[in-house]
């Protein structure tokens, strides 16, 4: 089992590496994707085509995968152990990953009209200290006591389609958004209850599970010990399915009140909403109270089957499949934000952001300053922090050349030594022809 | 230069990020782990009625009402059906008819088969038979030619048929009638002959003379035959039963209060039989034979049987050899191998023709010997042993191993219990417990004869990694199980069904990759 929860691991953060870069962004005036975090926000050019740019990030609330590496004689090893001292009741390991591959806004005068496309993928697993600890110690430790070792997963990828719209009343400006999705795959769990106890007389092992894994055909389960997940199929198939199956819908509202003219408050809820799965919907149910006390040595006599604890043990987790489709929410953020115009150059803001999928959640709160130090070049950074690290260094910076907006922030710029050693990496990268 | 700068910064930032791809190091690290796992390897109740539930084969666990336990050693069951006894027999002679009223006597049948030897047919019902007439006249015109047998009735009326028989081409012209089924006809024999009476005439009425004429059945084979069989040894055969029980013996006595040779027949012939043993030895595990000595070798034993009332009935006979009747006792303090067993059934041993049997199609022997141990016995110092071949050498990445065996026994003997790794030169290089190996105490006696629960006795082996390297080096593990019952009692004591030794089995394997 702690195979294929490490395997997951890698795959979350191999695969996608990062999110989070919505702790400054807000602070990037005239960027048309700052409406992706709230759709009241206002973009200054008439015209704005935004051309496709990429986000990514990864976040764990527990021991960075990195802290776990040992080298050795020239090769890298992975021990569990290293990490024993870091880890949490409840962790988690989140990858997310968006591709803004268009969008258009178009300004006319109070209203502010946008569309665009994107795709995204989020992956997430939550594993408890109990997982942990297994995986690294062995059972034997824990002899006479009963660990929690469900994990609870998300895999998940999707097209969205969106128009909105944010309309200005003297010093409020109101926005919302309606998204269009369209689910491509899929992995996510709904209960995750698995409990393990190693009986003390013998050592006996008994598991009460109560688990629901379901995919759309990415995930293979022969046994415990073959499970095959596609990860490949999560983007890969990053065209496929388009509109076609596995439908949902979503929605965003904003607002962004202008106190004065120097001082701005807004407030937005985002991604309200949920994808309805019926594509080659595989349900993996689990639920019960299975024992493994030993082989009988009587089912033995006269019979010259070979004697093979290995499949009694994996047949603790005995799994029942179903094809019942299933929906998931697609995980609804929050923000609240403040930005305060010092001078022409100087801009200093605030930022509190809430971010959640089916399985887990995420709060970073920041203060921000961003200086445009040429008028086609602006930088950021602050200081923040998050619920899975103490401390953010922000950083972005905006290139204005004519029509052309070129940006790039990250969240936590001491995460770019080391994505594995630290518990918070993102990068943002976009630009954006304005008219 | 201003711009010179930002872009420097763009580099740098995107070279930082671009840091981020040692997540590769991740998924090409390799997993290093030193985990200890707790497993449950054997858990068992073994009890002598869970055991008679999955044994099959000529090996049976009998259980009493009581809960007393019997071991019951088979050869094959040995059965014979009627037709091996009276097998289905081509006629291969003509039943001479010699003149419009003859007689023709069954003895003649003697002469084609021993099985109708000394026989006398009282009833008959046919199955399964054709019967035609070979006739010849001298007559240059049709024959019209009646036959009636009033032996063969069916429904009370005696056989008759009549044939045109054409006239004669040349001498040795024999005209062949139309076969005619037999079947249901009843066949009562007076003094054990057979009559013909036939009229030969011509189209104008005139009486003619057959030159030849006879009888033809296909087969001689009856539904159901009625009479005298005469006295006749029917050969059984005989077979060998394996007594396993001291296949791995090495030392001590096991002794039994009452063993036993059982017999049970199962007949439905309806006549006198009784058993002739040709042979009944016991061969012992040093090889020596015993021929039993009993009252019951010399006298034979008479099998029941169904009477004439009782066609269709099976009659069961049930006898053994045991203690009261035989030497088997002694024979058995020796410790029995295989018991070689021959048997003869003698019909109508009396020799009595005015008894009246019958047999049928159905009818059958079927004959079931066993050797029956009732475990009720004495235990003393039995020490048995058994070689098994032993590889571990599929066994990697452990580190070191406790095991952990938690055993309860309810049978009254101590079993002291040893394992002895051997290499390939067959020369001990483990020994897995300490001392006199694992001891199960024997549960005591309660006041109704039967055992209180046993104590569960806990122990430990630990297997440290040179001494897991020395085992793997084993290429055979020798079991060794010491018994004895005399710390419980001196008398005979019975072992019941729902004795159990709870035997548990739990290993801590410290792995390392």
């Amino acid at each position: 089992m702690y195979r294929v929860i490490s395997t997951i691991i890698v795959i979350v953060l191999v695969r996608f590496s990062a999110i989070g870069q919505d702790i400054s962004i807000h602070m990037m005036d005239s960027v048309y994707a700052r409406t992706d975090v709230n759709p009241a926000f206002r973009f200054s050019n008439n015209l704005v085509f935004d051309l496709p740019g990429i986000s990514a990030g990864a976040f764990t609330n527990g021991v960075a995968i990195g802290d776990l590496l040992i080298e050795n004689g020239g090769l890298n090893e992975l021990k569990l152990k290293e990490g024993m001292e870091d880890v949490n009741d409840i962790n988690y390991v989140t990858g997310n990953m968006a591709v803004n591959f268009i969008g258009v806004g178009l300004n006319m005068g109070k209203w502010q009209l946008s569309t665009g496309y994107n795709w995204y993928y989020q992956g997430s697993i939550n594993y408890t200290k109990d997982i942990f600890l297994l995986a690294a110690n062995g059972n034997a430790p824990y002899i006479g006591e009963t660990l929690d070792v469900g994990p609870e997963l998300l895999l998940q990828s999707y097209h969205e389609v969106y128009i909105g719209a944010s309309y200005q009343m003297s010093n409020i400006t109101l926005g919302a958004r309606i998204k269009l999705l369209s689910g491509i795959n899929d992995i996510s769990t709904d209960n995750a209850s698995i409990k393990l106890t190693t009986e003390e007389e013998i050592y006996q092992l008994r598991v009460e599970s109560d688990y629901v894994l379901n995919t759309t055909g990415i995930l293979d389960y022969n046994g415990i010990k073959d499970v095959d997940i596609d990860a490949d199929k999560l983007l890969d198939e990053l065209f496929s399915n388009f509109l076609g199956d596995n439908i949902g819908l979503a929605f965003d509202f904003g607002l962004d009140w202008k106190v004065n003219d120097k001082f701005n408050i807004s407030a937005s809820i985002l991604d309200l909403g949920k994808i309805s799965w019926n594509k080659e919907v595989i349900n993996y149910k689990s639920k019960g109270d299975n024992t493994f006390e030993g082989v009988d040595i009587l089912d033995y006599i006269d019979d010259d089957q070979e004697v093979v604890l290995e499949d009694s043990l994996y047949n603790l987790l005995d799994f029942e499949e179903s094809n019942e489709g299933y929906s998931t929410s697609v995980g609804a953020r929050i923000q609240l934000s403040t930005r305060y115009q010092m001078s022409p150059k100087l801009t200093l803001g605030t930022n509190y952001y809430r971010a959640s999928n089916t399985i887990n959640s995420r709060y970073l709160l920041s203060v921000n300053c961003q200086y445009k130090t040429l008028p086609w070049f602006s930088i950021g950074t602050g200081y923040g922090i998050s619920s899975n690290s103490p401390i953010l260094i922000p950083l972005n910076t905006m290139f204005h050349i004519g029509f052309v907006d070129f940006y790039m922030s990250t969240e936590n710029i001491l995460s770019g030594f080391s994505i594995t050693t630290t518990n918070v990496s993102s990068v943002k990268v976009g630009l954006q022809l304005g008219f | 230069m201003t711009r010179f700068i930002c872009l420097y910064i763009y580099a740098m930032m995107i070279i930082i990020l671009s840091s981020c791809s040692d997540v590769e190091d991740i998924s090409d690290a390799d997993f290093v782990s030193d985990v200890s796992v707790a497993i449950s390897l054997i858990n068992t109740q073994l009890t002598l009625d869970s055991v008679s539930e999955r044994l099959n084969g000529l090996t049976s666990i009998v259980i009493a009402p009581n809960g007393q336990v019997t071991i019951k050693y088979r050869s094959e069951v040995i059965r014979q059906d009627a037709d091996d006894i009276f097998p289905v027999f081509p006629v291969i002679i003509d039943v001479p008819i010699v003149g419009p009223n003859s007689i023709w006597s069954l003895e003649s049948l003697a002469s084609l088969t021993d099985a109708f030897a000394d026989n006398e047919i009282r009833k008959a019902i046919f199955q399964d038979n054709n019967v035609f007439f070979k006739l010849q006249h001298a007559s240059d015109d049709d024959v019209i030619f009646t036959i009636t047998i009033p032996e063969f009735t069916l429904g009370g009326e005696p056989f008759t048929r009549t044939y045109t028989v054409p006239p004669r081409l040349d001498e040795a012209d024999v005209y062949n009638t139309v076969s005619v089924s037999l079947d249901d006809y009843l066949f009562l024999p007076v003094d054990n002959a057979l009559s013909f009476i036939y009229t030969a005439v011509d189209s104008e009425g005139n009486t003619i003379d057959m030159t030849a004429t006879a009888m033809k059945l296909d087969f001689l084979n009856f539904e159901y035959v009625e009479g005298y069989f005469g006295e006749r040894i029917f050969d059984i055969q005989g077979d060998i039963i394996e007594v396993g029980l001291f296949d791995k013996w090495i030392s001590g006595g096991l002794e039994f209060e009452d063993p036993k040779v059982s017999v049970r027949v199962e007949n439905s012939f309806g006549f006198p039989v009784k058993t002739e043993f040709q042979k009944l030895q016991f061969k012992t595990i040093n090889g020596t034979i015993y021929d039993i000595e009993s009252g019951l070798i010399e006298e034979g034993v008479a099998f029941d049987y169904p009477s004439l009332d009782e066609v269709g009935e099976v009659k069961e006979t049930s006898f053994d050899f045991n203690k009261s009747n035989s030497n088997i006792q002694q024979i058995f303090i020796d410790k029995v191998a295989s018991v070689n067993y021959d048997i003869d059934a003698l019909a109508n041993p009396d020799a009595d023709p005015t008894i009246s049997g019958f047999l049928n199609k159905e009818s059958y022997f079927r004959i079931d010997v066993s050797v029956d141990l009732p475990l009720n016995g004495i235990v003393n110092e039995l020490v048995i042993s058994d070689t098994l071949d032993f590889d571990l050498n599929e066994v990697e990445d452990v580190n070191s191993a406790e095991f952990k065996f938690v055993v309860r026994n309810d049978f009254p003997s101590t079993v002291n219990v040893q394992a002895v790794i051997l290499n390939a030169q067959n020369n001990p290089i483990d020994v897995i417990f300490e001392g006199d190996g694992i001891i199960l105490d024997a549960a005591m006696l309660g006041a109704d004869g039967r055992t209180v629960n046993g104590e569960t006795t806990i122990e430990y082996v630990n297997l440290p990694k040179d001494r897991i390297n020395t085992i793997k080096e084993g290429k055979r593990i020798v079991l060794v199980a010491y018994i004895d019952s005399k710390n419980v009692s001196d008398d005979y004591l019975w072992f019941y069904s729902d004795y159990e030794i709870d035997f548990k089995l739990g290993a801590i394997l410290n792995l390392e990759n």
